[in-house]
């Protein structure tokens, strides 16, 4: 301590007491002079930002604010602006396509008396992933539908009967059973051999076998009574088509005279506007009427149409069963002695022409006869197989007991988007976290296959893929097989998106300390243990915006199934377009459909913070 | 390079050197790439040892204890650790780590769970003990080391001294034969140091097989009876304390002591 004069022993006694801010720190007034006027540059650029938005919601709302609700055509649209409020076709916007067609925007060509499996799945999928989404509010048990979910939800969309769910999932039963039995007698090579042969053995062969006869087993038993309603069907359908169209054909007429009668009402307030002066309200409201009745009309004409389409098809599809029925015990008969002819033929064969596929193959100068020999061996192996086609497809037909079939193909709109987006965000989050650990192995061959994976489907554009999958797949798989092409667009969708997600995830596990490997190997914590219990939650914990923003990205380029043929959204608005009611309104379907997808992505980004905020553990 | 004097009473009654081996290491050699890090290493711990390594920095010493629990693979010689041999197989590796503890300079606790979880998890998992008796083992640690009312808070709320009381009490969950200490105190503000001082003091007093790589001399006069002087991967002297520190024999031990002493 230095000896100066200055130093004077002091002690404070009492602290002084905390007071109030002055005005100009406090409020609405502090925010502003803070956040938008703290300096003349700063509160030049707050004016003309507030100036652009002025601008864009001035020019934006009325367009809203005027939109028509009610009518047939885009030219309704337009008459009924310029009827009721004296505006050009772009003063407001025409959501009546929204209202006439926000079905089919939803479900695509999904048959409308079964929209109910759908909506059922949509709600269930939020039962399934609840306890996932928020593992601690709710009880663990619930993670038991959440696994049963996927094969429930599948079943319900694409139908058949009860007992394909069941079958599919003893399937991972017996790769389970496998596993523990592999594992017991090879370690972890012998369990995962022996895990995955048992399931695949299981659903190549002995699931169809066992679904076959099963189909075979129940139509048999109600052969007759199917036999019977097939037969009532086409003798009372026709009848009832007759008396709906008779019914259509009243209704036609009425709506005919209620067109006649709005446009009269049209023209006349189109006059007295080009007169100058505005229609009167009672015409304003005898106009709204009118447009109210002929909207229900034109439903009911609609719903009569659809019913008759629906009988119509009843009895084109009696026909086709009622001729498989007769044409069964023939092909069953038929079955054994093509079978014989074939196997005869086959033996006929000099060796090694048994493998050919076609004529084209055979070695030269091979003898005619030969030639001839493998030509009827080919034709009666086909003979073969059709007919075990046949068979297998009719019985599959007369014995489905459950939920009808519905193909891929009436699939569409923002539920094939939520399809294949969910699909793909579930199954591409363990694909990328086993890519991440791959890449990060010690061993070379898992370590370059990850690499060379990641590389090679991040390099393509996901397009490319796509078109992979609805056509060139199609080289790839052994002859006969073919599998659903929403199912091959799903896989290609998680395998693209898995390849992001393992980057991301690799940023987080690089960021993690090493440390925190040592500290968990230093505990004699194995490599999956130390992975699961400490690993990966804390790199996954800072890949979430990141995995996130894969995931957000991947919802929203399922749009891009629309270029293989998929009736995504997008395709939708086009097919919708192509009808002549509807042709040139283009906004009103983007911003629907816009707003389906940011509400579902908006959700994402907001789930993902709120994950990111529960999950903060003080400071490091 | 602080040096603290313990001033506390020790009670030497269970600091008995039995002739079990607890670590033998023999010609043990490793280099990372061309750079040869240890160099013809011979150790032999007897169960109840608690041996301080000092040296300066890049001498080693680090190295030769994490090649203990094998978090470092040695490229020849061989370690046996409790009888055990450390090779390549992971079932002696994780069964060595799991009687081998260990303490970090920067504590490495898991932030993202509780204390008690962190104390928690290698039982639970490792020696598959049930949850409510691993709990039960974590908190009479944790009452220890003095901290068992911060059992239900993250790692991040806590301050470096408690921190490393932590880490040792999550070892000691384990029940370890032996316990590693990799610059414990390193990462410390001096007054945090001597709590986590205490609480190896009192490990040392209950008769644990201690290896510590530490700076803290005074630490190292009260509790070791070995201290081993490391340079350039190789064990220069090694001596008991009072010996060590009065009568170091070679120039390189003689140059260390007067820095790390600040005469």
């Amino acid at each position: 301590m230095t000896d100066n004069a200055q130093t004077v022993r002091y002690v404070r006694e009492t602290m002084i007491p905390p007071s109030e801010p002055p005005l100009t720190e406090q409020g609405a007034v502090k925010w502003m002079r803070e956040n938008l006027f703290s300096g003349w540059k700063n509160s030049l650029l707050s004016i003309l930002s507030i100036y652009v938005l002025a601008k864009l919601l001035i020019s934006m709302v009325p367009w809203f604010w005027n939109s028509v609700w009610t009518a047939g055509s885009l030219n309704e649209c337009r008459e009924t602006l310029a009827v009721l409020d004296g505006l050009n076709t772009h003063g407001g916007a025409c959501f009546a396509v929204i209202s006439d067609r926000w079905l089919q925007l939803l479900f695509g060509f999904y048959p409308a008396e079964s929209y109910w499996r759908p909506i059922l799945v949509f709600v269930l999928m939020f039962v399934a992933l609840a306890p996932i989404l928020f593992s601690a509010r709710l009880p663990k048990q619930m993670l038991w539908f959440s696994i049963l979910f996927p094969f429930i939800g599948t079943w319900l969309l694409w139908g058949g009967s009860f007992w394909l769910p069941v079958l599919v999932i003893i399937g991972f039963v017996v790769g389970a059973i496998g596993f523990a039995v592999g594992g017991r007698v090879a370690g972890t090579f012998g369990a995962l051999t022996l895990g995955v042969l048992g399931a695949a053995l299981w659903w190549m062969v002995a699931m169809p076998a066992a679904n076959n006869a099963l189909h075979k087993a129940v139509a048999l038993s109600r052969i007759d009574a199917t036999k019977a309603e097939l037969v009532e069907a086409l003798a009372t359908n026709p009848e009832q088509i007759k008396a709906i169209e008779a019914e259509q054909a009243t209704l036609q007429e009425q709506i005919n005279a209620m067109t006649a009668e709005k446009d009269a009402l049209v023209v006349e307030m189109l006059a007295a506007r080009e007169a100058g002066s505005e229609p009167s309200s009672e015409q304003k409201a005898a106009f709204e009427a009118i447009m109210d009745e002929l909207m229900v009309a034109r439903r009911q004409n609609t719903a009569l149409g659809f019913s008759a389409f629906k009988l119509q098809q009843q009895v084109s599809d009696a026909n086709g069963l009622l001729a498989n029925i007769q044409a069964l015990p023939q092909w069953e008969a038929d079955l054994p002695k093509a079978i014989a002819t074939a196997a005869e033929l086959d033996a006929a064969l000099p060796a090694g022409m048994h493998n050919l596929v076609s004529v084209n193959q055979v070695p030269a100068g091979t003898p005619a006869e030969v030639v001839d020999t493998l030509r009827a061996y080919l034709d009666a192996d086909t003979a073969v197989l059709n007919l075990q086609a046949n068979i297998e497809t009719a019985y599959e037909r007369l014995g489905v007991l459950g939920l009808t079939p519905v193909t891929s193909r009436d699939f569409g709109g923002f539920m094939l988007a939520m399809i294949i987006g969910v699909a793909g965000i579930v199954l591409s989050l363990p694909l990328g976290i086993l890519l991440a650990l791959a890449r990060q192995a010690n061993l070379p061959i898992v370590k370059g296959f990850a690499v060379a994976f990641i590389e090679i489907i991040r390099g393509v554009p996901l397009i490319v893929w796509l078109f992979t999958a609805s056509l060139l797949l199609n080289y790839f798989l052994p002859p006969r097989t073919s599998f659903d092409l929403v199912l091959r667009v799903v896989i290609m969708v998680t395998l693209f998106a898995a390849a992001y997600i393992a980057e991301v995830i690799r940023g987080g596990l690089a960021a993690l300390p090493k440390g925190q490997f040592e500290a968990a190997d230093s505990l004699g914590l194995d490599y999956w243990k130390s992975m699961r219990l400490i690993v990966l939650p804390q790199a996954l914990k800072i890949s979430i915006p990141g995995i996130v923003n894969t995931f957000i990205g991947l919802f929203k380029d399922t749009t891009l199934v629309g270029i293989i043929g998929l009736l995504d959204p997008l395709n939708l608005s086009n097919s919708i377009r192509a009808a002549a009611e509807w042709n040139g309104v283009y906004w009103e379907l983007f911003v629907f459909i816009g707003l389906l997808f940011f509400v579902s992505c908006f959700s994402m980004g907001r789930y993902s913070l709120w994950l990111e905020k529960k999950l903060q553990r003080g400071h490091r | 390079m602080s040096e603290l004097a313990i001033e506390r009473q020790i009670d030497r009654s269970h600091m008995t050197i039995s002739d079990e081996v607890a670590i033998q290491i023999n010609n043990m050699n490793k280099w990372y790439g061309q750079f040869h890090v240890l160099r013809d290493i011979n150790l032999t711990v007897q169960r109840g040892e608690r041996i301080v390594i000092c040296g300066p920095s890049g001498s080693g010493k680090s190295t030769l204890i994490r090649c203990i629990n094998r978090l470092e693979e040695h490229q020849s010689g061989d370690i046996i650790v409790d009888g055990t041999e450390l090779t390549s197989d992971l079932k002696n590796i994780d069964k060595i780590r799991s009687e081998v503890g260990m303490c970090f300079q920067h504590f490495n606790l898991f932030p993202h769970l509780t204390i008690l979880e962190n104390c928690t998890l290698a039982p639970i998992w490792v020696r598959k003990v049930p949850r409510k008796e691993a709990e039960d083992i974590a908190m009479h640690y944790l009452e220890k080391v003095k901290i068992p009312d911060q059992a239900h808070k993250y790692p991040g709320m806590l301050s470096g001294g408690q921190q490393q009381r932590v880490a040792i009490a999550r070892s000691l969950c384990m029940k370890p034969r032996i316990m590693l200490f990799d610059e414990p105190t390193s990462a410390l503000d001096p007054e945090m140091i001597k709590e986590v001082l205490d609480t190896m003091i009192e490990l040392a007093e209950e008769g644990m097989t201690m290896l510590c790589v530490t700076h803290e001399m005074g630490f190292a006069q009260a509790v070791a009876n070995r201290v081993i002087f490391m340079d350039q991967g190789q064990i220069i002297e090694q001596n008991e304390p009072h010996a060590f520190f009065n009568d170091p024999q070679s120039d390189r031990t003689k140059l260390f002591l007067s820095q790390i002493l600040g005469h």
